[in-house]
């Protein structure tokens, strides 16, 4: 996974566990295409809540529900 | 009145409630389960309404947007794409969760643009009443310019007034163009023309929808298709970033709407289920307790469902010994008595096993654990070269392949879903249970382990670990193998957990056992006919000096009575023709520790594995005077003649047994491989490495220990 950042910026994956945040921006927008249709948005706030058991996936919570996505996915959404 | 019957179609994101509220207005029984993307095909159901209207009610896979990822998904937009297609809504009964209102409006506004009659029904209010969820239905009403209900598909409210609405809807003549709609930018108006030019549309989202989806949409010519992307090269644009700005417009125009019409959200961020994930989903808790659930599971189909199980088999003894007595002697009754009830009764015994699988599995999907497998299992399933949605696959699959296979057409990426679905059938499915129930006895006495475990429990335990072995191993070498430089990704909800509901839980198992009588039962009882008379009858001349040199025999060794019997009989099969087909392959297998009768089994197994046990009572009951006995004793009595010892020694049946874990047997598994995959190549290389695997593997444990 590339990730061509000028200034270092935080992403969910760096968040701690139960950390909240918002949404600023996407490094990669094959992907961010995808985030977006289940309500991944610049400014929505998330929260990272757990990471998986083998490392694979983390466990997001955006508004009341609850979603896994995998790392790849998580370090390209960019957060305050 | 133009058209007589109106198609509805029931869509909404994954898990919203469409099935069930499909079934609440069918009354039929599409299957129900808390796991975003169970529905994975269209289907169709009839309602009468009031007003005397036949309508035709379609349910569809879940999706979030029009711009889809997985194969499922996609059968959505290419039907909403194509007026033609013999599903195309005549009216949109949109379904949207209670508790998650918001996630639905971009679809929701998607769908406005089609310009198709919607109604925006949102399900499950009593769970939205009991989180005390409050939502202002006429400012949506208004923004959307849909009318807004809601019911609980679960609780049967407001289906009435659900029913009534849909009457007004398909009266309703046309839609204006919505005020919400978005402008199109001029690049998008350029791919609207270039559509257009090639194939003209009423509508110019779909013909946008046409632009962007024009590679895989089936409804187009390859004509069509080659002229749509030939015009689409020349104009400078990337369809990635015109659907992000797309969507992001949408999220900006409803999102302050759904801030005011939002009264109370459902922001419960310590409710007990994301409690109870905090132990089910734990680094080292959450795969710990998935280990201890299958193990629970499997010491369960043996454990409880022996009793039943011997009470099958009694009637089905019961059902020969008196069909015998009171059946005129003629070919029919020995049809009846060594063909069809042996045959039948072989595989019936397992209803009570299969029934506690499917019970099981039921559970855990209707509580919503499957989708946290999916989450824990994602990073592993990854290293081997499948999808954290696989595990569902793979679980499923130990009931049947074929749903299973089904089922990966929630995985978006192509590699990831062919390698599930190629080593999905080596999970060890219900269809299997049969021949290791009967097969386990002969390689594991039955004792106790530990105080508490059953041996045979284990065993069985240790043939399913085996399958599941198989199937990883064997992902990771077509890892490497299949090529593909499609990125994967994954994204599922995690749904509240739930009580299980009773009702949908029986409605999935009765489902499954029906499916499974009916099926297994069709065939099972065609093939033992065919091999009763097969095992029957043979070329006379054959059968001729078979009976002699058997009558000489007995008259030398002065055999009388029933074993006289016994020793016509067996030299009879031997020269039937059904024993021709076993000799014929008796050299292939012969390595294997296998003789010319396993080999019919072997060859009637591979329509559907189950047969075998059918197989095994219907040869052993031709060859034999007693009705009584069970499969399990008369493959017990049988001997070796070259050994002088038992037939179904350690050797022979571990080696059988393993046979079994891995040789591609079931017609259906290949028929829907090849259906998923769209080529034959894929049933022929699942067939090819399965048949190696379960033929060396059998080799290997039959040399070594005889
Ligand atoms: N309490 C309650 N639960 C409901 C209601 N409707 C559906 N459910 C539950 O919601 C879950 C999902 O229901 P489904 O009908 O399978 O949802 P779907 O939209 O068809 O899901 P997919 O086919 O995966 O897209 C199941 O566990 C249902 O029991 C309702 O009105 N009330
Ligand atoms: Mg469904």
């Amino acid at each position: 996974m590339e990730r061509n950042e000028i200034y270092v910026d935080r992403n969910l994956w760096d968040l701690q566990k139960g950390e909240e945040s918002t949404v600023k921006n996407f490094n990669d927008s094959a992907l961010a295409c995808k985030l977006l249709t289940i309500g991944i948005v610049p400014k929505a706030r998330i929260a990272m809540i757990r990471k998986s058991p083998f490392g694979g996936a983390v466990c997001i919570r955006l508004g009341g529900t609850y979603i896994a996505i995998r790392k790849s996915e998580a370090l390209c959404i960019l957060v305050d | 009145m133009g058209r007589k019957i109106q198609k509805i179609a029931l869509i909404g994101n994954p898990n919203s409630g469409k099935s069930s509220l499909f079934n609440v207005l069918t009354g039929l029984s599409q299957k129900i389960s808390n796991y975003p993307g169970v529905t994975v095909d269209k289907k169709s159901g009839k309602l009468k309404l009031s007003s005397g209207d036949h309508v035709e009610i379609i349910d569809f896979p879940g999706i979030y947007s029009l711009y889809p990822n997985s194969s499922d998904e996609k059968i959505v937009v290419e039907t909403l794409t194509d007026p033609d297609n013999e599903n195309y809504p005549d009216a949109i009964l949109y379904v949207a969760g209670a508790l998650e209102l918001e996630k639905h409006f971009l679809l929701a506004t998607q769908l406005k643009e089609l310009q198709i009659p919607m109604l925006f029904c949102i399900t499950m209010s009593d769970i939205g009443d009991r989180k005390g969820v409050k939502y202002n239905t006429d400012l949506l009403s208004q923004y959307l310019d849909l009318p807004v209900i809601e019911i609980s598909a679960m609780e049967k409210t407001n289906i009435d007034a659900l029913k009534y609405r849909l009457i007004e809807l398909i009266h309703s003549s046309g839609v204006k163009k919505w005020q919400g709609s978005q402008i199109l930018t001029s690049t998008e108006q350029q791919l609207v023309d270039t559509v257009n030019a090639v194939m003209p549309q009423s509508n110019d989202f779909r013909s946008l929808l046409i632009a962007h989806h024009h590679q895989w949409l089936n409804h187009l010519s390859s004509d069509q298709r080659s002229k749509i992307s030939d015009s689409l090269d020349s104009i400078p644009y990337s369809s990635t970033r015109l659907q992000i700005e797309e969507t992001l417009l949408r999220y900006n125009h409803f999102d302050p709407l759904i801030r005011k019409s939002i009264i109370k959200s459902n922001s419960d961020k310590t409710s007990w289920s994301a409690r109870i994930d905090s132990l089910i989903t734990h680094r080292i808790g959450g795969p710990l307790i998935f280990f201890l659930i299958m193990f629970f599971v499997f010491q369960a189909i043996y454990a409880w469902a022996e009793t039943p199980m011997t009470w099958i088999e009694e009637i089905f003894s019961f059902l020969s010994t008196s069909a015998r007595s009171s059946l005129p002697e003629s070919w029919f009754t020995n049809l009846i008595v060594d063909g069809v009830v042996p045959g039948l009764g072989g595989v019936l015994i397992f209803i009570p096993q299969i029934t506690i699988l499917f019970l099981l599995l039921s559970i855990l999907e209707e509580a919503g654990y499957m989708s946290r497998a999916v989450f824990m299992f994602d990073g592993m399933m990854q290293r081997v070269g499948l999808n954290g949605r696989s595990i569902v696959a793979l679980i499923s699959s130990g009931a049947c392949a074929i749903p299973a296979i089904m089922s990966t057409r929630t995985i978006s990426n192509w590699k990831e879903r062919l390698i599930t679905i190629l080593v999905a059938p080596l999970i060890s499915c219900s269809a299997r249970l049969p021949v290791y129930a009967v097969l386990i006895g002969f390689v594991v006495p039955s004792k106790t382990v530990w105080g508490i475990f059953n041996s045979q429990g284990l065993a069985f335990m240790g043939i399913y670990l085996l399958g599941i072995a198989a199937a990883l191993i064997s992902a990771w070498v077509f890892k490497y193998i299949i090529k593909s430089d499609e990125r994967s990704f994954l994204m599922i909800e995690l749904p509240q957990y739930k009580r299980p509901l009773l009702s949908n839980v029986l409605l999935t198992v009765k489902e499954k056992v029906t499916s499974f009588i009916y099926g297994a039962g069709k065939i099972i009882l065609l093939i033992s006919i065919i091999l009763w008379f097969l095992a029957s009858y043979g070329p006379p001349q054959a059968i001729q000096e078979a009976k002699n040199e058997a009558m000489s025999i007995a008259d030398q060794q002065g055999i009388e009575g029933d074993e006289r019997e016994d020793l016509l009989a067996a030299y009879h099969l031997e020269a039937s023709y059904a024993g021709h087909l076993g000799k014929f392959i008796e050299p292939v297998i012969r390595p294997l520790g296998y003789d010319w009768k396993i080999g019919i089994a072997l060859i009637t197994s591979f329509a559907a594995r189950e047969v075998f046990v059918g197989t095994m009572a219907t040869i052993y009951s031709v060859g034999s005077t007693d009705d009584e006995l069970t499969i399990r004793q008369k493959m017990a009595a049988e001997i070796n003649p070259l050994t002088g010892k038992p037939r179904y020694d350690m050797a022979t049946s571990l080696s059988l047994l393993l046979f079994y874990v891995f040789a591609m047997q079931c017609m259906s598994t290949l028929a829907v491989t090849k259906r998923e995959t769209k080529s034959w190549k894929w049933p022929f290389v699942q067939f090819s490495f399965m048949s190696v695997l379960a033929y060396l593997s059998s080799l290997l444990a039959y040399q070594l220990l005889s």
